[in-house]
């Protein structure tokens, strides 16, 4: 049943690249930050100025009820007049007990709100009470103080706070602005970040790349990075340099190991050589080609723990050649037909398609030689063995499979391990068990893999995978 | 008067192998000069009355490698069959590039070297052509098809060069190592008898029934190759 994936904005969070997830972590925090700060401060700026102007209002509510109880209505008239800038702003309105005007200076600003329907109550001389009346629609308040008169009228005064709102929205207005500046500010890190570290690391990362291939003289370098990448570097190229020497000394000691013990076979060898020529024992001579045939086999197994050990640590050198691996294999089969035939067995060869492919020849003949030699040696009579060649965009792909036993759990497990060998093996079945360890050696050496499985049909399939060009590898010469 | 004996200049400096290796040259009757350490086989191959030279590449003082390059760097075009313990294809690439004509490993059989030793002064004799042509064998390489006594048989790429380096060196040993190389070219020895079977497969095409084989194992030693029998 096909089921949709839910969405996992975690996960999402952990693909991106690590400089877009901080500039994102970056960014959340500082408009976090930035809302926070610019609430309190908006906040506190209204109420600076709401207090401020409710006390100036206080003052001349009191100031005019004092000037009208002292003079009537001309001087409140002169005040109200005074200051013709306030004035334009704020009402002023005087009603009798019955909450009918008796003089009203109206503006503009205050017709929205229905003032006029606060309910009228009794205030004593002096005493006052304040209202806040909302705007009907929009924004914006009017406040409202009463006063009572000592005649027994209500001296009103108004002022809506468009003023206070205005002044505030500009104030907001402008840490609006310091703030985006800020969070300009804010990215600097991050604009560092990616500078000193994220792309030092990339170039680390391909470094440690070209290395993978083998420590070559190849070191890590990130001239901009941190100090702490830095030394990550230094620390990891001494590394190197010790694998470096570690490395040519195994080489030396393999050629010094394959000298030293080529030359004592080479001599045994011609001794027998001459034994076999001199006895004239039938006996002797029999024993002396025996002998002989123990040192090539011992010569042939130096050979291939030398490789296996170089392909191991990384240092087979290959000789890479563009090569048909079709043309390869085709010889090679033709050579194994007539002994699969007289063991009873066919071989087959299915070329799915072929290009060329830059392999070192020997090498990769070794390896297909020594699968063909496994599945001679497991496959009984009658039975068949198939390879299948693949060439593409992927790679050379070749499955060698047979009609044995197969392989049981234990096997697949141990079965590219040096001088295992597979259950099925009996005292009659050649081999030292270390061709299939060679053949992933060479496979590997190649930037390739290798591996077995049991056919769901019966049988065995052993198969080799290699890139269409190795990364790295010595060039011809 | 018997013709010249080859002069073959023999570089190795293990004292052991040098001495069955000279036994071998002399009974083949070639006049062998050995020296054990890099400067005299220096000194001696920029010598030109050498057939042959024989070289080592791991000798005291200067490696085979650098003596062959500076024979080529003075004009002396002696072939060169090194011979020696390293056998990566690097190190066999290394030696041919640097004028080296042939590249044999030890530990080796000695019928091999001499095998070797012939082919390589043939091809500096130019005495190649004749020796694929045999009393009694009609060969036609542009069918394959080989023609000996009544029988006549067709060939496998692989077995008609098989049967053509039989041809070429009639008489002499040659073992499995060799004809793998120089037919299959396969510089490693399969764990299986592909040779064996190969020989026997060429054996049933070309011998008459009821006669001794054209081709006779060796045991150790590898196969013989007799045009008439």
């Amino acid at each position: 049943m096909f089921s949709r994936q839910p969405f996992d904005w975690r996960q999402e969070l952990h693909r991106l690249p690590s400089a877009w997830h901080l500039a994102l972590l970056q960014a959340a925090a500082l408009l976090a930050s930035l809302l926070l700060f610019l609430g309190i401060a908006f906040w506190s700026i209204r109420r600076d100025l709401t207090d401020g102007s409710r006390a100036r209002m206080q003052e001349e509510l009191v100031e005019f009820a004092a000037l009208y109880n002292f003079g009537g209505l001309p001087p409140l008239y002169a005040a109200a007049a005074a200051q013709p800038n306030e004035a334009d702003r704020r009402v002023v309105r005087l009603t009798n007990s019955e909450g009918d005007a008796v003089m009203e200076s109206s503006v503009p600003a205050s017709h929205d709100y229905s003032w006029d329907t606060l309910t009228p109550f009794y205030l004593g001389p002096g005493q006052m009470d304040w209202h806040i009346l909302s705007r009907p629609q929009g924004k914006g308040k009017l406040v409202v103080g009463r006063i009572g008169l000592a005649d027994g009228n209500r001296l009103w005064y108004a002022r809506p706070d468009d003023e206070e709102l205005a002044a505030a929205g500009e104030a907001t207005y402008r840490l609006l602005l310091i703030g985006g500046l800020a969070a300009v500010f804010g990215l600097v890190p991050v604009a560092w970040f990616v500078q000193r570290v994220l792309q030092p690391l990339r170039i680390l990362i391909r470094g440690a790349h070209r290395l993978a291939a083998g420590p070559g003289a190849a070191r890590l370098s990130a001239p901009h990075a941190i100090p702490e990448l830095k030394e990550f570097a230094q620390e990891f190229n001494s590394s190197l340099d010790r694998i470096a020497t570690l490395t040519s000394e195994l080489h030396s000691v393999n050629e010094h190991l394959a000298h030293e013990l080529r030359t004592p076979l080479a001599r045994i060898r011609g001794n027998l050589e001459n034994l076999l020529d001199a006895c004239g024992s039938a006996e002797a001579e029999d024993a002396a080609v025996r002998g002989m045939e123990e040192i090539d086999r011992a010569t042939q197994l130096v050979h291939s723990i030398l490789t296996i050990r170089l392909g191991d640590t990384g240092t087979m050198r290959l000789h890479l050649e563009l090569t048909s691996p079709f043309e390869l294999i085709r010889d090679l089969v033709q050579l194994y037909a007539p002994s699969a035939e007289e063991r009873g067995l066919t071989i087959d060869y299915d070329v799915e398609s072929d290009a060329l492919v830059l392999l070192d020849r020997q090498r990769v003949l070794q390896v297909v030689a020594n699968l063909l030699d496994n599945a001679l040696a497991y496959t009984p009579s009658g039975g068949r063995i198939t390879l299948v060649q693949k060439v593409d965009s992927e790679g050379f792909l070749l499955r060698v499979q047979d009609t044995g036993p197969g392989l049981t759990q234990k096997d697949l497990e141990n079965i590219w391990r040096r001088f295992a060998r597979g259950s099925a093996a009996s005292a009659r079945t050649p081999g030292t068990g270390i061709g299939l360890a060679l053949v992933r050696a060479v496979a590997l050496a190649h930037f390739g893999e290798a591996g077995a499985l049991n056919r769901p049909e019966g049988g065995a399939e052993f198969w080799v995978r290699l890139p269409l060009t190795p990364d790295v590898g010595d060039p011809v010469d | 008067m018997n013709k010249e004996p080859m002069r073959i200049l023999f570089a190795e400096d293990d004292p052991e192998l040098a001495r069955q290796t000279r036994g071998w040259l002399g009974e083949a009757g070639y006049e062998t000069v050995w020296c054990a350490t890099g400067a005299d086989a220096l000194k001696l191959s920029l010598n030109p009355v050498f057939d042959i030279v024989i070289m080592d590449v791991g000798l005291p003082g200067m490696d085979g490698f650098e003596i062959v390059e500076r024979m080529r760097g003075n004009a002396i075009r002696t072939p060169v069959l090194f011979l020696t313990a390293r056998e990566s294809v690097t190190d066999r690439v290394h030696g041919l590039r640097v004028g080296g004509d042939d590249y044999l490993t030890k530990p080796f059989a000695h019928p091999e070297l001499l095998a070797r030793i012939e082919a390589l002064h043939r091809r500096a004799t130019n005495s190649l052509a004749a020796a694929t042509v045999k009393a009694g064998w009609r060969m036609d390489p542009a069918r394959r098809r080989v023609q000996v006594g009544n029988i006549t048989v067709d060939l496998q790429p692989r077995e008609w060069m098989l049967l053509e380096l039989f041809m070429a060196n009639e008489g002499k040993v040659l073992n499995k190592k060799f004809l793998l190389e120089k037919v299959w070219d396969l510089h490693f020895d399969p764990g299986t008898n592909v040779v064996d079977v190969m020989v026997c497969r060429l054996r049933h095409k070309i011998d008459e029934p009821d006669r001794p084989s054209h081709i006779q194992t060796l045991r150790g030693k590898g196969y013989v190759f007799q045009a008439t029998i």
